[in-house]
């Protein structure tokens, strides 16, 4: 290779094993930290137990109130606000899901940078001003959002399912609400909303970033003591196994039918955890080259997408086979994706799955802590589950040691075939 | 399985390097028979992503064969000479990697993201399948059909996908690039032959057509030597560059109302601008491209924040197009708010940008740094950075324009966003499709 002259003047640092660390703040916070070298940048997490399954009766109003933060603080307008992150780059942005109400940050980690963004974010999380002008123009967005929903078989869909399988439970609703809902949320609500469960004890704060560890102590400490201590908030009711099977029809003018087939799912804690998580990706979890797939997609051309998956929620998510088809084929669908599921359920199978599925999970487990983002991602989970903190140096090794036996026996116990959902989003033939 | 190595001391002397970037760590080669390489070494993980790159899309095609690129990518997944259909998906797999395929107006490009250890693995697999892809009608009937399921969900059942479908339709001459959609017409995804696809294959899928991207915790001289192997013995294709004087070619003053069976109303809007690619002068291309961020910015604030007369509003450029493209804004009326309304306050904000520009100085100010930490903060995923990379070398575009992107930004001045918005924001001239909804039910 002589005549090869390689430009390379600047290599990144080689980044170790990552290093979770975790503490508690004085408040009661808990903190999870990964340093990593090479970009000069940090991603903040804070994921309060403050989404919609606490909405009580007023549905949408977790999430009003984690969008309303950013409006308006005790010493800033939006227009303020807006701009002091813009002139330091940071971003700033809330989301909202049933278990998990996220703010988050990026900033770079340059000291003037940092301490703006980091300042700014501090005061609009810990002391937010709900005003009226604010949660109209947020209602507004939201009615916007519900009239969006009705025009895509796809949200329909989704929202009919969890209606249907987390019936009577805090998950059924949709986050964003529904126009009755709405009309009785007032700023007194976001504000009780937010005194009850935006508190330290009821958050977990995940740091990713070029800082060293005492940094990120002083950071988690500066978020952590704006903020009451507060009570973590109780454990929602476990989403019940489903009584019967239900077969529900949506007509709407689309060309497919959404199909989607499924049930009650798991949380993270649940014994069979592993076995279910490697099951699925073998079913439905791994793209063109799962069991799905292959005979949806691959054998037939029935469909471009069908996947499965579970929701893992703290309290039981749920479990799903999904794809799309046109309106004329959706029976053929629905039966061949029935037919693979039964075979999924009551043969154990190949070795040649099995393998290749581990040999997925495990030779891939480098690329899922390759960026901040994805770390950040991790570490709220960790944290957020109450999963112990060598949850990921431990994956593997739990993956590896799945059998084919385990997988079908622990499909057998969660999945019952004759409660299932079944629900069409399209035009009945 | 390694059957091109004899080729290896027949073309390594020809390895010729050029623009590499100093100051960064990207090292560029080109092969002798025309396969460019671009690699930028990023050790925070030890993964990489190697994506190949074809100068071909949706803007080489006409009809009767347009979405014949994005058939094509689909079906090379359908088996090669040494891999049964479905094969290459499975072995990358179990060797833990992620991997995918993606179709654009000017590019079409494969990826295989994976642990540092199966880098020849990826390259060997990927060189395969450039030169000996199996062409069966069997795979082709039941692909076709994943790709009508795939144009249905994505445009048919999407209101707003096919404002933007019928926005370029209108915009740009049939006769040229940028006219037809990316997946294509739906009655000419019913009719491909197998030898359309093979014609298509055989004249783009050569090395002289391809760039090789490689990001991560890689060895620059394994990669070059990896590809020297396994491309190295592919001949280029000298006709090549005959096919592709199709241009864009520009309408103006063109509309469409489309009445759907929809919830929303959807308003999007066309002016003709020069890309990086097509500018002759650079300056104005960054100048356009301050211009989208500055008034996607302001145009927020005002219509959709203060007087809350739009739900959602989004002002778009390309700035890496390979040839004359569009500036877009596209707009959702908040309910019960005329459209013709909004249209006239966004001309006034737009005038008001052209008649005083030091409004927007703060605005301007902010926006070059928060591309600075953008710039950055990019550099956290390994897929973006080799995006940036492969598309830049796909358009024809040096890749040190990726280096330069910041400091080019920052010698954009409110007078120059003025200017650049004078010239091209014409409302006289400016396209339009208009979704007005039908209900539904």
């Amino acid at each position: 290779m002589k005549f090869l002259i390689i430009l390379l003047l600047l290599t990144t640092q080689t980044q170790a094993k990552l290093n979770i660390m975790h503490w508690t703040t004085p408040e009661g916070a808990k903190v999870l930290f990964a340093q990593t070298k090479g970009l000069p940048m940090l991603d903040i997490a804070l994921n309060f137990d403050a989404a919609s399954s606490r909405d009580g009766v007023k549905f949408g109003l977790a999430t009003l109130t984690n969008s309303l933060l950013g409006t308006t603080s005790k010493y800033h307008s939006q227009e303020q606000i807006i701009e002091l992150f813009e002139s330091v780059g940071a971003q700033f942005s809330t989301h909202s899901l049933k278990d998990m109400a996220i703010v988050s940050l990026r900033t770079l980690t340059r000291q003037d940078n940092l301490q703006v963004a980091l300042n700014t974010f501090t005061e609009v999380v810990t002391q937010p001003v709900f005003k009226n002008k604010y949660l109209n123009r947020e209602k507004k967005q939201t009615l916007h959002s519900i009239r969006a929903i009705k025009q895509s078989p796809a949200s329909i869909a989704s929202l009919a399912f969890d209606k249907a399988v987390f019936a009577g439970h805090p998950y059924e609703h949709t986050r964003i609400g529904t126009k009755a809902s709405l009309a009785n949320i007032s700023t007194l609500d976001l504000t009780q909303h937010y005194q009850t469960y935006y508190v330290a004890k009821n958050l977990t704060i995940a740091l990713v970033g070029d800082i060293s560890k005492t940094k990120a102590k002083q950071i988690a400490r500066q978020i952590s003591h704006g903020l009451n201590s507060g009570k973590k908030a109780p454990s929602n009711p476990l989403v019940k196994m489903l009584k019967k099977s239900q077969n529900i029809h949506i007509e709407f003018p689309s060309k497919q039918t959404h199909l989607l087939i499924g049930q009650t799912g798991i949380n993270r804690a649940h014994p069979d955890y592993y076995s279910l998580y490697l099951g699925n990706h073998i079913l439905g979890g791994s793209g063109l080259t799962s069991i799905l797939s292959d005979d949806i997609r691959e054998q037939k051309g029935l469909a471009y997408s069908v996947v499965s998956y579970f929701t893992k929620m703290k309290s039981n998510g749920l479990f799903l086979v999904k794809l799309q088809t046109k309106n004329e084929q959706a029976n053929q669908a629905q039966e061949v994706a029935i037919k693979t599921l039964e075979n999924f359920l009551n043969y154990p199978i190949s070795n040649q799955h099995l393998q290749d599925g581990k040999n997925n999970i495990i030779g891939g487990f480098a690329l899922k802590i390759a960026s901040n983002a994805n770390i950040l991602t991790y570490l709220s989970i960790i944290g957020f589950y109450d999963l112990p903190s060598d949850y990921l140096s431990r994956f593997t090794d739990k993956i590896r040691n799945v059998s084919a036996k385990d997988i079908q026996i622990a499909f057998s116990r969660l999945i019952n075939m004759d409660k299932f959902i079944i629900l069409s989003v399209g035009q009945a033939q | 399985m390694i059957k091109f190595i004899a080729y290896i001391a027949l073309f390594i002397h020809h390895l010729a390097f050029s623009e590499g970037l100093s100051g960064s760590n990207v090292s560029t080669a080109v092969l002798d028979n025309g396969l460019k390489i671009i690699i930028k070494t990023d050790r925070r993980a030890p993964v990489f992503i190697s994506q190949l790159w074809y100068k071909v899309g949706a803007s080489d095609e006409s009809q009767p064969i347009t979405g014949i690129s994005h058939m094509l990518e689909h079906m090379m997944f359908k088996g090669s000479r040494d891999y049964k259909s479905g094969e290459f998906s499975r072995i990358i797999a179990r060797n833990g990697g992620d991997e995918n395929a993606f179709t654009s107006k000017d590019y079409t490009a494969y990826y295989q993201k994976m642990h540092q250890s199966k880098l020849e693995l990826s390259i060997k697999m990927e060189a395969d399948r450039m030169r000996h892809l199996s062409f069966s009608d069997a795979e082709l009937t039941k692909e076709r059909q994943v790709v009508i399921e795939e144009r249905r969900l994505r445009v048919e059942d999407n209101p707003n996908a096919k404002v933007y479908e019928n926005l370029r339709l209108i915009s740009f001459d049939s006769k040229g690039a940028y006219h037809a959609p990316i997946i294509g017409f739906q009655a000419d995804i019913e009719n491909y032959h197998l030898s359309d696809l093979r014609h298509w294959y055989e004249t783009y899928y050569a090395p002289n057509n391809a760039t090789l991207v490689v990001v991560g915790d890689v060895d620059p001289e394994r990669v070059i030597e990896y590809a020297t192997r396994y491309f190295g013995g592919y001949k280029a294709n000298p006709n090549i560059d005959n096919n592709k004087n199709r241009p864009s070619i520009a309408l103006n003053k063109q509309s469409r109302i489309l009445k759907l069976k929809a919830k929303l109303p959807f308003y999007a809007i066309s002016f003709h601008v020069p890309s990086l690619a097509t500018t002759d002068s650079e300056n104005k291309a960054y100048q356009l491209e301050m211009l989208a961020y500055i008034l996607d910015n302001g145009l927020s604030k005002a219509l959709m924040r203060d007087q809350q007369i739009v739900s959602g509003i989004s002002v778009g450029y390309r700035l890496y197009d390979k040839f004359d493209t569009l500036f877009t804004i596209s707009f959702i009326p908040a309910q019960g708010i005329n459209s013709q309304n909004i249209l006239q306050m966004i001309k006034i904000q737009v005038r008001e940008l052209i008649e005083k520009p030091h409004l927007i100085e703060a605005e301007l100010r902010r926006t070059k740094v928060q591309l600075e930490a953008d710039f950055i903060f990019e550099q956290d995923q390994i897929s973006t950075q080799s995006y940036y990379l492969g598309m830049l070398s796909s358009v024809g575009l040096k890749i040190n324009k990726l280096l330069n992107y910041v400091a080019r930004m920052n010698q954009v001045s409110t007078q120059d966003v003025a200017n650049v918005a004078k010239q091209y924001l014409n409302p006289d001239m400016l396209n339009y499709v208009e979704l007005i909804p039908q209900g539904i039910k």
